[in-house]
């Protein structure tokens, strides 16, 4: 779905921050031991934070070469 | 041999078939059937997604794996009307784990597959135009290096300009605080729910996200145009994004704002 009509910004769902604000704080959360705990894996989603700060630097690097 | 998990995207009302075939790390999705639900779910190698918290790895690596499992999750959607997706990265033990969790939670499931049906989410954000406008920054450099008319005393001028600017501010800051209720009230009347964004970006006014059912998204969509148009008047940006699988309304109700 495209809208070119201004003054409002449309970003649709093309934005990789927007997806990530959605898929990493939302959604349903299992706890338990049915959850792999594997080193490193049970703490994605501690670690899914960082990255999104890293994706956001990698995109406003990306956006300043151009 | 490596060990694997079962990557799980969401659940939806029982469906056969799904439009989208390839999950995470290019493995196979599968409908894992549990009574009148499906779990859509894949196997995934576990080293292949510890990799993913090694600061070595390319952070864009994230983003490919968020968009897969958005891709799967609209898919899901799709196929059966209704979805309710798993937050990134749910990894369990096994097939028979997960069809048990599904199971434990089966009723709250249902009910909330069908208060979510056809319905898309849609994310809406206000802020100030431009960020040299923002309110009362700078002020006080400017106060002071204006020279006080004749006759007065500087310290006075300068407290009458002082207060006048105070004002000035708190004025703003409430005209702005209404204007945002009066979006927030216009959008709610088409949507059927609303939760605050997650509020993660600095410097919005308002950050909310809307439960819209599909047959009212050109309706939500043309109030969110004319609140931008008048906004934009005022020196304010809208901006909307979506639609969205309802991402943010997948939690039970009572607990949505934890």
């Amino acid at each position: 779905m495209t809208d070119t009509r201004t003054p409002v910004r449309y970003a649709g769902t093309a934005d990789l921050v927007d997806l990530l604000d959605r898929v990493v704080d939302r959604g349903v959360v299992v706890s338990g031991d049915i959850v792999i705990s594997l080193a490193g894996i049970d703490l994605i989603y501690l670690d899914v934070r960082l990255l999104l700060i890293a994706v956001q630097t990698s995109l406003n690097q990306g956006r300043e070469e151009r | 041999m490596s060990r694997t998990g079962i990557y799980v995207y969401a659940v939806v009302p029982a469906t056969p078939t799904i439009s989208e075939p390839t999950g995470v790390a290019g493995a196979p999705v599968d409908l894992i059937p549990v009574a009148d639900l499906s779990l859509v779910a894949s196997e995934v190698d576990l080293d292949d997604l510890a990799a993913l918290n090694d600061p070595a790895t390319d952070p864009m690596s994230l983003g490919a794996l968020a968009e897969r499992h958005d891709a799967v999750v609209r898919a899901a959607m799709d196929s059966s009307g209704s979805v309710l997706p798993f937050r990134l990265g749910t990894v369990l033990t096994d097939r028979d784990a997960a069809a048990q969790f599904v199971t434990s939670r089966a009723d709250d499931f249902r009910q909330t597959l069908a208060r979510l049906r056809k319905c898309f989410e849609w994310g809406v954000k206000v802020a100030e135009s431009g960020s040299e406008e923002t309110t009362g920054a700078g002020s006080g450099d400017q106060a002071r290096g204006v020279d006080s008319p004749a006759g007065e005393k500087p310290g006075t001028a300068y407290l009458a300009r002082r207060r006048e600017q105070f004002a000035g501010a708190e004025r703003r800051r409430q005209q702005r605080a209404e204007v945002v209720e009066d979006v927030h009230r216009a959008l709610s009347e088409v949507a059927v729910e609303s939760v605050p964004g997650t509020g993660r970006e600095s410097g919005v006014l308002l950050d909310e996200v809307y439960l819209v059912p599909g047959s009212d998204q050109e309706r939500f969509l043309d109030t969110a145009y004319d609140l931008g148009e008048r906004l934009h008047v005022e020196g304010l940006t809208l901006r909307v994004t979506g639609p969205w699988p309802p991402y943010s309304f997948a939690r039970p109700r009572e607990t949505a704002d934890d």
